[in-house]
């Protein structure tokens, strides 16, 4: 099976192209603020490595976030457009549980990416790969206590640290994620969103006005 | 001649849509899902709530347009898209749709600056005699555009301040209406007399606008009003702004077509919706012998329509993009045309 993996959610552009379990092209680009601009040259430019034929692709995985709300938006964009253009199967991955499957060998995994003033978006895995904690925005405070009632080896994997030591950097084993996700369930192209998990400041203001 | 068929995506605000225009005159099938309800709770577009909307309409609306036009990807020429200027969130979701099907298809990608979309929105109903006039009014933009030939901008006047839609959306805030403002105030101006003492606003020899004073003048006299206990007519008021607006509009412009000796004058952006302006001009050109373009009412709000028939003159004068196309929330038009 050939497939695509996209990911624009993190500050590191991820473009991939694999025939089964194996890397065929893995193009990656630190391109803060301009995927839009890079992307789709990165796209091109691993296909005309693989002489892959965009119609040979038959599954796309695609990291909906969360993540940055832009960033998620533009991966997400391009894949559903292709799903729908190509009619191809379209799988959506969640970025803390990619980040969390790209490591192993330990108890638990602390997955989170900063959301900003003192709030991250996070989840917690057990060895395998069970929630501990669901997928959600929550605040930095709430999530060291949280890791103070886990027992066992315990890895931090995030863009920013939230405790005294430094957290694991975002690595991505698209191998081991595609082999992984691969019977995940796939969704409709036009179905395909973001998941933000966190509403739009203007919502939640208007919805305790409301209250 | 081979037809040819230009698929146009828009999404720089609040509505996503696509079009399939023919020879950059023909429009074969047009879908806009409007957000206008969505943003109106809040009293004007949030940007984050629009981007959201883009990407979960963006490949339905492409589909529905394909499938009224009854065509296929395949049977398209080249892909149109507003690359700016706009929300950026926006305009990046019309954006990568753009670019994944330019590279899937290998279509020729090409940019189209908003405001060129407005001004060639004209073209569906009219030939353009150059050289002509475009006179660019909407929410972001109030300019006095030349163009010798297709494709072709020169800016010889603009605002220095707001935009005339940006003005009629504060006024009407101010007096309390819904947004968007600009109908509500044009509607309750037919009711009005023209009795409040606004400014005109930059009444000089330039070719330039300014709406920011008149603006004020509103915000003034509101609040003073009710300080005495006055109640503000809201007819009478909506009038006299709109007069002023108009008449300065109208007499600039008109101006303007005197001195560079110019006999075609084109509407172009949502406030040409505006009825009394629409009227004004009628009259103005008939009078001096001008020939007046006025796009019609489904045309004026923001629609893919017009992007992909200002995509087919672009075309022509072989305005194409590389996949590094990126989105731009402010983009000179005059940059992006042809010298």
């Amino acid at each position: 099976m050939k497939s695509l993996f996209i990911d624009t959610s993190t500050k590191t552009l991820t473009i991939a192209i694999l025939e089964n379990n194996k890397l065929l092209s893995n193009k990656t680009s630190e391109t803060t603020n301009e995927h839009s601009k890079y992307a789709l040259d990165l796209l091109k430019k691993a296909f005309d490595e693989t002489l892959i034929k965009p119609n040979e692709i038959e599954k796309i995985f695609v990291i909906n976030g969360p993540g940055s709300f832009t960033g998620v938006r533009i991966g997400v964009t391009i894949a559903k457009t292709y799903a729908w253009a190509l009619e191809k199967k379209l799988v959506p991955i969640s970025s803390l549980f990619a980040h969390a499957l790209s490591y192993d060998g330990y108890d638990y995994y602390v997955s989170l990416l900063d959301a900003r003033r003192g709030f991250v978006y996070a989840a917690i895995y057990d060895r395998e790969y069970n929630f501990i904690l669901k997928e959600q925005y929550i605040s930095i405070v709430e999530l060291n206590g949280a890791i103070e009632k886990l027992n066992g080896s315990i890895i931090i994997i995030g863009d920013i640290s939230i405790n005294y030591s430094e957290s694991s950097p975002l690595v991505l084993d698209v191998p081991k994620i595609i082999t992984h996700c691969k019977d995940y369930k796939t969704v409709p192209a036009h179905s395909l969103k973001p998941n933000y998990l966190k509403r739009v400041e203007a919502e939640e203001k208007l919805m305790a006005e409301n209250k | 001649m081979k037809d040819t068929y230009i698929l146009g995506i828009e999404s720089s605000c609040d509505e996503t849509s696509a079009s399939i225009v023919k020879n950059g005159r023909e429009e074969i099938s047009t879908v806009i899902a409007t957000q206008m309800d969505i943003h109106k709770v809040y009293g004007g577009v949030v940007p984050e709530i629009a981007s959201r909307n883009h990407v979960e309409n963006i490949t339905m609306v492409i589909e529905e347009t394909l499938s009224k036009a009854n065509m296929k990807l395949e049977d398209i020429d080249a892909i149109g898209v507003t690359h700016g200027p706009g929300l950026i969130g926006s305009l990046l979701i019309g954006l990568q749709a753009a670019k994944t099907l330019s590279f899937l298809y290998d279509k020729p990608l090409i940019p189209v600056h908003h405001i060129a979309g407005h001004i060639y929105a004209n073209r569906l109903v009219d030939e353009f005699n150059f050289p002509l006039i475009a006179l660019v009014i909407s929410g972001g933009h109030t300019d006095l555009i030349y163009m010798a030939g297709d494709y072709s901008f020169k800016k010889i006047g603009g605002t220095l301040d707001d935009a005339v839609g940006e003005a009629y959306d504060k006024v009407a805030k101010i007096m309390g209406l819904d947004y968007p403002g600009g109908p509500i105030i044009d509607e309750l101006s037919k009711k009005g007399e023209d009795t409040y003492d606004l400014p005109i606003p930059l009444d000089d020899d330039s070719n330039n606008f300014s709406f920011s004073g008149i603006k004020s003048a509103v915000v003034n006299l509101v609040h003073n009003e009710k300080q005495r206990g006055n109640i503000i007519h809201k007819e009478n008021l909506a009038r006299s702004f709109q007069e002023r607006v108009i008449h300065i509009l109208t007499k600039k412009t008109m101006r303007a077509l005197k001195e560079n000796n110019i006999s075609t004058l084109l509407l172009a952006g949502g406030v040409s919706a505006n009825s009394a302006l629409r009227e004004r001009f009628t009259e103005l050109c008939e009078k001096e012998n001008i020939n007046l373009l006025i796009p019609p009412l489904k045309y004026c709000t923001d629609n893919a329509t017009m992007i992909a028939t200002a995509a087919y003159y672009a075309y022509q004068k072989g305005i194409t993009s590389d996949l590094l196309l990126n989105a731009k929330a402010t983009i000179s038009l005059e940059k992006e045309g042809i010298e």
